[in-house]
């Protein structure tokens, strides 16, 4: 549900419920954001709330002025409010994760098998041949999946959750849009490797 | 003569890719989605429900004290300029009973006034008495004092609404 002037006017007004259904149709998509880049359920929910609290200013306010999507809009506020909540807590914190919040000084593809390496999976492990169950299949590729580096799960979100175009992700994340592109090519590339080692295309088709 | 053999595993595969057009990709496109997506937890929409009904609360609030602010602070400008119009009009009134210590600093106050206003003649074209002077005088100060207590409460109730 893409939103029209209509629901806006009605937040303008006062009427709560149709924020509420904002809420409803993005929370989900919008939180699995704030965990990609918090890595805390908690910080995650709060970080939300306060997204959504912002969202709502800008809104009654009129500081949304409609000139690009509600989604993206609020995409952005999302974004931002999690990297300053990152902030803080990095503050608190010793060691979260490290999402590239400014600049893009890494080499492309080095961290990619860092992730994996660090947690325990065996790159190298072929195919068993056994017979494997479709939940096995999927858990093996969750796990590689949670495994990426966050430079990449966090534009891998934005593209498949968020459903944000690679022109929005690079204006949101400040980055050239060649970049964007490369890494969910290379994240996809990699994760497919990895999967084609452990079985084969058959096994993984009989389960789609 | 070779009979050839149909292994309908083959099939299915090729069957699969061509019917519902999924391939590997299509299956890692649908993984990475399935494993990216979180769900908040059930109270989440409850506590946002509360904090705009706070936030709505807190702007009602912010506009009534706002417009008693507002009024308030029209009061004080009236007054303050019905005062200075008063004063002007004593003043002109009994200036021949004032001392003449008070008179030569209204005086003194109006030769430059006056004096100003020739410059401003000879440079713009504009012309200030004395009283206009004053009244001028007063309505900056009056804007000043508005404009310094507005930005305080918006200040306040902005800080309040974070």
């Amino acid at each position: 549900m893409e939103l029209t002037s209509d629901i806006i006017k009605s937040i303008r007004d006062g009427d709560t419920s149709a924020f509420s259904g904002l809420a409803k149709e993005y929370g989900a998509k919008a939180y699995s954001l704030c965990i990609r880049i918090l890595g805390n359920r908690e910080e995650a929910e709060d970080c939300l709330q306060d997204a959504f609290m912002r969202l709502y200013r800008a809104i009654v306010s009129g500081q949304f002025e409609e000139r690009s999507r509600l989604s993206t809009y609020f995409y952005t506020i999302v974004y931002n409010t999690a990297v300053d909540h990152y902030k803080k807590l990095r503050d608190k914190r010793f060691s979260i994760i490290s999402i590239d919040v400014e600049g893009d000084n890494f080499e492309e593809g080095d961290d990619l098998t860092r992730g994996f390496t660090e947690s325990g999976f065996d790159e190298g492990s072929e195919s068993t041949g056994k017979t494997v169950s479709g939940n096995e299949v999927k858990e093996i590729i969750r796990k590689y999946v949670l495994s990426l580096p966050e430079q990449y799960s966090v534009i891998l979100t934005m593209f498949y959750i968020n459903d944000l175009s690679h022109e929005e992700i690079s204006t949101i994340l400040k980055l050239p849009i060649g970049t964007v592109k490369n890494r969910i090519f290379r994240a996809k590339a990699k994760l497919k490797e990895l999967i084609l080692k452990k079985f084969t295309e058959d096994e993984i088709l009989q389960y789609v | 003569m070779k009979k050839n053999h149909f292994n309908i595993s083959n099939f299915s595969g090729i069957l699969s890719g061509m019917s519902g057009g999924k391939n590997i990709d299509t299956f890692l496109n649908e993984q990475i989605g399935n494993c990216y997506f979180e769900v908040p937890s059930g109270g989440f929409e409850e506590e946002l429900k509360k904090r705009i009904a706070l936030e709505n609360e807190f702007r009602k609030q912010d506009v009534k004290t706002d417009k008693i602010a507002k009024t308030v602070l029209a009061s004080v400008v009236v007054a303050l300029l019905v005062l200075v119009g008063l004063s002007a009009f004593v003043l002109n009134q009994t200036r021949s009973q004032t001392s003449d210590r008070v008179s030569g600093t209204i005086e003194s106050f109006s030769s430059a006034i006056e004096t100003i206003s020739l410059q401003l003649t000879s440079i713009v074209g504009l012309s200030v008495t004395s009283q206009a002077g004053a009244v001028l005088l007063v309505l900056m100060l009056s804007f000043l004092l508005y404009t310094f207590a507005e930005r305080f409460l918006l200040r306040r109730s902005a800080g309040r609404s974070k």
